[in-house]
């Protein structure tokens, strides 16, 4: 490759949006590219990273750009579940509907944790985040008759489209696929759209300097609530995807251990860096999948990497690869 | 009414330190105001209620006939009132460059998507305009926290004058400079006090002297005198309590 061509490829490396473009082609083109090289189940496994890769979004968007520090983000990913398998088993509803359900009570959910949350900073902020998501775990867990308390909620999932003959349905793993990028992409697409935005401006100022930031007439509770119940809406259709990706919702995945996983995700990635969570996550979880195979601890293996990444590069693996193009 | 700022009977509190003992202050407009005192007589205090960053006990403060008292910090700087912390505070990672453009942006209204043509050519103008008063020009490009006290001291004034300010009150904005930057500085208030009202809390005499038509001195948290700078300075109990007296 020609110099040239070097200084063209680290361009588009360096805009979020050109990468963003060129992640979006081959996230689309992934059901044909993968299985020339691997097996069908690192397509599957490649919707499901992304899936997560929204929840360690959602904490990039609060630590990352607001810098609050949310280990209570499961919490409205829960939400999303629940509120998607409540809706299909309880009250019938439909793909769409159910969809709309568990956007609907994540987000209802954020904007009232957040409305208390947002009024306090760093230890106090993550300690309330966690304590809600506490709560409503123990709720999950106890109210049987509706969550299905430990065995959670499984159901069939609704067909996506369905007119007599023509049917697109999520038992179609090809459909599933392309049902799921479609609203991550949405989701990076409103996150970028968010960062270019005054708005997005607003979050940086808020994040480097709060007290100048309400000097210069920034209404930072306004911004901070408006941040928050927007990362807990992306954390929300993160979790309406993973119900339908697992046909079932549970309690587990509201545990706070959850959003501590999607923490340590968005901080490999890199926080503060747009597709970091793609990477954190996706590497984190392709190193699970292949480490587990030939050891059961390989968890011992994953924290000596988190911790030597933080350790050697605290602006995470896409903060590393931004030093290296510059 | 001639006055710009009211402060009437004002109390502060921290526990049982009286921090502000019953303070009346009249800021007249079109002049160039400052507050003095020793250490520990409540002037950072009152700027901070002043500015909502702290709420008074008792007391009001009455804003360009509008009393503003307890209201919150965004608040009062949407009202044209903005201020200089003591400790200097800037978005010390961006550039210079963006520093002013937050400030611009947070006047134009920040929950929108996108800033019409029209809008963003305000903004790069005014940095433009803003930069050039203040001798920033060739400093938008660099990383605001990298910069030299003064210069950093200059850029908060830059960011309270995007802001469009009718009333801006600066916390010891030479404190810590060197002669040059002192004197570029003092020369900056003075341009500005031409077109805006301000207020300054500094321990600099000869910059307080030399800048201020009005002087208000205050002792542990206090109003104990307030004049010209004649009177201020012939004042007995300023003297013994805090500008001392000349050697013979």
């Amino acid at each position: 490759m020609g110099f040239l061509q070097v200084q063209k490829v680290k361009q588009i490396l360096m805009d979020r949006r050109k990468l963003f473009y060129c992640f979006s082609i081959i996230t689309v083109f992934v059901p044909i590219i993968f299985p020339i090289f691997l097996d069908e189940f690192w397509v599957k496994l490649y919707s499901e990273i992304l899936i997560w890769s929204l929840l360690a979004a959602s904490v990039n968007i609060l630590f990352g750009y607001l810098g609050l520090l949310s280990f209570g983000q499961a919490l409205y990913f829960g939400f999303g579940m629940y509120g998607v398998a409540i809706a299909i088993t309880k009250f019938g509803f439909g793909l769409w509907g159910s969809f709309a359900i568990g956007v609907c009570v994540s987000t209802a959910m954020a904007l009232l944790a957040g409305s208390l949350a947002v009024r306090l900073t760093w230890h106090y902020f993550a300690i309330i985040t966690v304590v809600f998501s506490l709560i409503f775990y123990f709720v999950a867990l106890s109210w049987k008759p509706v969550t299905g308390g430990d065995d959670g909620l499984p159901f069939a999932p609704p067909d996506i489209v369905n007119f007599g003959n023509f049917k697109i349905a999520l038992t179609n793993s090809i459909h599933q696929y392309y049902f799921i990028i479609f609203f991550v992409l949405t989701c990076y697409y409103s996150i970028l759209k968010l960062l270019e935005s005054p708005l997005g401006k607003a979050f940086i100022a808020i994040k480097e300097n709060n007290l100048k930031s309400e000097l210069i007439g920034l209404d930072t509770y306004k911004i901070k609530l408006f941040g928050f119940v927007f990362a807990g809406l992306v954390a929300g259709i993160a979790g309406c995807l993973f119900a339908f990706y697992g046909r079932y919702a549970s309690a587990s995945y509201m545990f706070y251990h959850v959003s501590g996983e999607a923490v340590v995700w968005a901080i490999i990635g890199g926080i503060g860096s747009f597709l970091g969570p793609i990477v954190g996550t996706g590497m984190l979880i392709v190193l699970r999948e292949e480490l587990s195979h030939f050891w059961d601890h390989y968890l011992i293996i994953v924290g000596t990497a988190v911790i030597l990444i933080v350790m050697f590069f605290p602006n995470g693996i896409a903060g590393l690869f931004k030093k290296i193009l510059k | 009414m001639n006055e710009i700022l009211q402060i009437k009977n004002v109390n502060k509190n921290f526990g049982g330190l009286k921090a502000l003992n019953n303070v009346n202050i009249n800021i007249k407009k079109n002049t160039l105001s400052a507050i003095i005192g020793p250490n520990g007589a409540g002037k950072t205090t009152l700027f901070n209620i002043i500015c909502g960053n702290l709420k008074s006990n008792t007391g009001n403060i009455i804003f360009n006939n509008k009393n503003i008292t307890n209201f919150p910090t965004h608040k009062i700087s949407k009202l044209g009132l903005c201020r200089t912390l003591q400790v200097k505070s800037i978005f010390n990672n961006l550039t210079v460059k963006d520093n002013l453009y937050i400030a611009l942006q947070s006047n134009k209204g920040i929950f929108k998507l996108n800033n019409s043509p029209s809008c963003e050519r305000e903004i790069q103008d005014e940095i433009i305009r803003i930069s050039e008063l203040l001798n920033l020009n060739n400093k938008l490009n660099l990383i605001a926290g990298s910069l030299s006290h003064g210069d950093i001291s200059v850029i908060e004034i830059a960011i309270a004058l995007c802001l469009k300010p009718n009333f801006l009150l600066l916390d010891e904005p030479i404190c810590g400079m060197g002669p040059s930057e002192t004197e570029q500085t003092i020369k900056i208030i003075r341009n500005l006090s031409k077109t805006v009202d301000i207020l300054i809390i500094e321990h600099d005499m000869d910059a307080v002297f030399s800048l201020a038509q009005d002087i208000v001195v205050m002792s542990q948290g206090s109003v104990i005198a307030s004049g010209t700078p004649e009177q201020i300075s012939k004042d007995e109990k300023v003297i013994s309590t805090y500008l001392g007296e000349e050697d013979e």
